[in-house]
């Protein structure tokens, strides 16, 4: 595969990722990560750490909102890799509102996410979420 | 040449050389960042910006991980090391996306945690 091939790709692998995301599709989200891919979001003190704690997250993520909204700003892959910046708005059942903002950073391996951490300021999300 | 223009980025924001970064900057660039509620427009607002932010660290040392570009924009992932005006010493994740035309920097989107700098 061309190097401009697997740009290509990786770019896909992104924009297809926070689509499925949004979407609430967990198997496919956690199918874009290796085996043994880890995932570090903003709240969390280390990363997770396989499919099984990835799916974990999400399962206890996507429920939380009655409405989500992420928008991809920019995204960049150089080599084996990336990042993206998203805007996130969510509401909750109670009609409470947030607005995030963050960047990710993507280590590939093959056709999938090694690596994703999510870069963002969780003090204001912990003011936010009001935890 | 993008990945020239983000490495000497890098480079400069490891040592805290503000005014060297506005000389990359794109007239009318501007700069946001989880670090400051303030946005800059213009090379001498994101040289302030950028300077105020750098000295939140009194003993400031970055490592920067990975540079990333593009045709159209860069990215710079990073760890700081340093001591808080509070006296904590913290170890925050820094991530910082660019947007790059005719070989200079348009805008700098800064992300980390300001957690260590709340009262």
């Amino acid at each position: 595969m061309s190097e401009a091939t697997t740009v290509t790709a990786r770019r896909a692998l992104i924009e297809r990722y926070f689509a499925l995301v949004g979407a609430g599709e967990i198997d496919a989200v956690v199918a874009c990560f290796a085996e043994d891919g880890s995932f570090w979001p903003p709240l969390a003190p280390q990363p997770l750490r396989g499919h099984a704690a990835i799916r974990g997250f999400f399962e206890g993520l996507i429920p939380l909102f009655e409405q989500r909204h992420e928008v991809t700003t920019r995204v960049v892959v150089d080599g084996d890799r990336g990042l993206s910046e998203l805007t996130f708005d969510a509401t909750f059942p109670d009609g409470r509102t947030v607005h995030f903002e963050n960047c990710n950073s993507f280590t590939f391996r093959g056709a999938l996410f090694g690596d994703v951490r999510v870069y963002a300021d969780a003090a204001e999300m912990r003011r936010q979420l009001g935890v | 040449m993008n990945r020239a223009l983000v490495e000497r980025f890098a480079a400069l924001h490891a040592a805290g050389d503000t005014a060297g970064i506005a000389a990359l900057l794109a007239p009318g660039a501007v700069m946001q960042t989880t670090l400051s509620a303030l946005d800059a427009t213009g090379a001498r607002e994101v040289e302030e910006l950028l300077a105020t932010t750098l000295q939140l660290w009194g003993d400031r040392h970055e490592t920067v991980l990975a540079v990333l570009a593009d045709a159209e924009s860069g990215g710079v992932e990073s760890t700081v090391r340093g001591t808080t005006a509070a006296g904590a010493l913290t170890e925050v994740g820094v991530i910082t996306a660019l947007g790059l035309a005719d070989g200079q920097i348009t805008s700098i989107r800064v992300y980390c945690d300001t957690t260590p700098f709340s009262a």
